[in-house]
């Protein structure tokens, strides 16, 4: 019964007028932000913290909240329309959202989109309140050793799942790791790889480095090879699915909703691994594997649920335990702080207002998505339907404010373009960029885990394969890595995961 | 065993020994306490295997018959003209930034983007690129407060 009184106190909150305009502004902006390749919901996020200011607490991390999940709806969307993901999220989706898209089929795709986000988002919210307390404790439980072996596993399972080589996956992830060390070291405060160069001495930034390799890289390979750009000149359709599309979406949602919940608590899971391992799963549980990347239903219902499961489960170890589980949970955690607040476990008793009112708000952000997005799939449309002479530049300009705004300085300006001619030739050469970015987001926290977990063991690496937990991620992730030397291997990999 | 391409897996071992030669001088310590090269180290060492592995051995038909060919062509093609001319508008963009400042900076940076030397028309060009730099204005500084670089204009 409490548990619906603090409910019904955050709705109260959450249904005030400023704050159901903060909330309409966020998730309308987030989708926004989604559609438009190269800019992700960190830096719309860091475009609008400044604008929170002038707000009450609540307010402003509503706003916040909302363009993180409105993102990831309104990336799916050019996911299907245009094959550009327009957040790292959905970039699982262009696999198969894009082939339907050339089928005739964007409208059935948009649609299960829109609505495998909403049921997963919805009950990605009831989790996130039912369960916050016990998960945040069991999560608890996990030593470094642990959180190691997972970060380890997470990202074999990422590059297992990347399209094309598993040699280059695990080339671009060992980048991704290097890349993250640049910058001072936490530790010892001693400069790593800045080579004299002040502007890295905090390191590269992520959102420098994701605009360059998804935005600018896009668009230089768009210029280099113009034809291989498709603009979509069929119809939308009917947004409506079917019946037999709710037939074959209706457990891919419900799988995806459960991985991305479970994922999202995970540090570094979250919504990007969710929809990869949504993908993957839904590949190996369908009677026909042979048409996931050629335009299945499933590989857009699965991976769009859970990466909106995802973006609300990450809410919980954020608000109970003051931990980010990813980037934008970082923001959200740096937001609090600027507005007097002490993220951790007190947060709910001395803050309910924020939490509770944050919950409900993410109910009715859902309602509102679902309600607007649908109609509004016309407008976005429009928008991706301009010649892309005339897009292009606009993409740049974005991803040239997006990146400058940050720190208001043009070196990550410079830092974009040389990711974005890295990301070009890489991918010119069958190389996938998303390895690299996720190495590059858990590094600096692997890095620390394995620093943490050797000092309690007092130097023994052998902590990593005595505990439990650890030795069971640690033996798969050791078995993905060992399925790129081995041909049998290799050939049940092709079967999971579509080649070019 | 997946094998890729001999050029491909040289540039992965030099890059791979370039990180460990770079962690190495910055100290990898030990297992006890691990220096701030450590988890570097390792990332250059395992470029260096990967590397290894991509090169497919000498006379052996089994390897070269899984060897992704395209590798082997040369590396990088010459990019198109286009290509290099936004590249080079871009780093320029970023030179002329804080001095001319962005609306200034923009409108040019526009211009040079949407302007299609083919058609050769400017007005279109030109006006396109008023309409993006004063709209992008009201919205990013304005309405949303960022701090975008006046330049030459310091009263806007």
């Amino acid at each position: 019964m409490n548990l619906f009184h603090d409910l019904s106190y955050g709705f109260g909150i959450a249904l005030q007028p400023i704050n159901l305009l903060t909330c309409f502004i966020g998730v309308f902006f987030g989708t926004l932000i989604g559609v438009l390749p190269g800019i992700g919901p960190v830096g719309a996020m860091s475009l609008l913290l400044p604008v929170t200011f002038g707000m009450s607490p609540v307010s402003g991390i509503i706003m916040l909240a909302g363009i993180f999940y409105g993102s990831m709806y309104g990336g799916s969307t050019t996911s299907i329309l245009v094959n550009i993901p327009g957040e790292a999220a959905s970039v699982v989706t262009c696999l198969d959202g894009y082939q339907m898209a050339l089928k005739g089929r964007a409208g059935p795709a948009l649609g299960i989109a829109a609505f495998g986000s909403f049921i997963a988002g919805t009950l990605g919210v009831v989790g996130l309140m039912f369960v916050a307390n016990p998960l945040a404790e069991i999560a608890l439980k996990f030593g470094p050793a642990e959180y190691f072996s997972l970060m380890v596993l997470g990202l074999s399972i990422l590059i297992y799942l990347t399209q094309g080589s598993l040699l280059r996956g695990f080339a671009m992830a060992g980048l991704g790791v290097f890349l993250s060390l640049i910058g001072q070291d936490l530790n010892s405060g001693q400069p790593r790889f800045t080579f004299g160069l002040q502007g890295l001495i905090d390191g590269v930034g992520l959102v420098p480095l994701v605009m360059g390799l998804f935005g600018i890289s896009e668009v230089l390979l768009n210029l280099d090879s113009p034809e291989n750009r498709i603009i979509l000149k069929t119809g939308i359709g009917h947004l409506l699915p079917n019946r037999e599309d709710w037939k074959r979406s209706a457990k891919p949602i419900a799988r995806g909703t459960l991985i991305g919940f479970f994922l999202g608590i995970l540090p570094g899971g979250g919504a990007i691994i969710s929809s990869f391992v949504s993908y993957a799963i839904e590949k190996k549980y369908s009677r026909t594997p042979e048409e996931f990347g050629r335009g299945a239903i499933e590989g857009v219902a699965g991976p769009e649920s859970a990466n909106n499961a995802a973006s609300s489960s990450g809410f919980i170890p954020l608000f109970s335990l003051g931990i980010p589980t990813n980037v934008v949970t970082a923001l959200l955690l740096g937001a609090l702080m600027i507005h007097g607040m002490r993220p951790g476990p007190l947060l709910i008793s001395k803050h309910p207002e924020v939490f509770w009112g944050t919950v409900a708000s993410m109910y009715v952000g859902n309602v509102m998505l679902l309600v607007l997005n649908l109609p509004l799939i016309g407008i976005w449309v429009k928008v991706l339907k301009i010649p892309y002479k005339t897009l292009f530049p606009l993409i740049i300009l974005f991803c040239l404010i997006g990146v400058y705004s940050l720190n208001n300085t043009t070196f990550d300006i410079y830092v974009m373009l040389v990711f974005g001619v890295l990301g070009y030739v890489l991918r010119k050469q069958k190389y996938e960029p998303a390895p690299l970015v996720m190495a590059f987001i858990l590094s600096p926290m692997l890095e620390q885990s394995l620093y943490q977990a050797l000092l309690l063991s007092d130097g023994n690496p052998s902590t990593f394969v005595t505990r439990p937990i650890s030795c069971g991620a640690l033996a798969v992730a050791a078995l993905l890595i060992l399925s790129a030397l081995f041909p049998w291997l290799q050939k049940k990999r092709k079967a999971a995961v579509t080649e070019d | 065993m997946e094998r890729v391409g001999t050029k491909e897996g040289i540039i992965w071992i030099v890059v791979g020994g370039l990180i460990c030669f770079l962690s190495g001088r910055i100290g990898l310590g030990s297992f006890h306490e691990p220096g701030p090269g450590f988890v570097a180290f390792a990332s250059g060492l395992s470029l260096v295997v990967i590397g290894l592995i991509m090169i497919p051995p000498r006379k052996s038909s089994r390897s070269v018959s899984v060897t992704d060919h395209r590798a082997d062509r040369p590396f990088l093609k010459l990019p198109k003209i286009s290509l290099v001319y936004t590249v080079l508008v871009l780093v320029g963009y970023g030179l002329m930034l804080d001095r001319w400042g962005y609306l200034l900076t923009t409108f040019l940076l526009m211009f040079a983007l949407f302007y299609d030397r083919a058609a050769n028309r400017l007005l279109p060009s030109v006006l396109a690129s008023l309409l993006t730099v004063v709209s992008t204005y009201l919205i990013f500084e304005t309405w949303l407060r960022v701090q975008l670089p006046r330049g030459i204009f310091p009263w806007w």
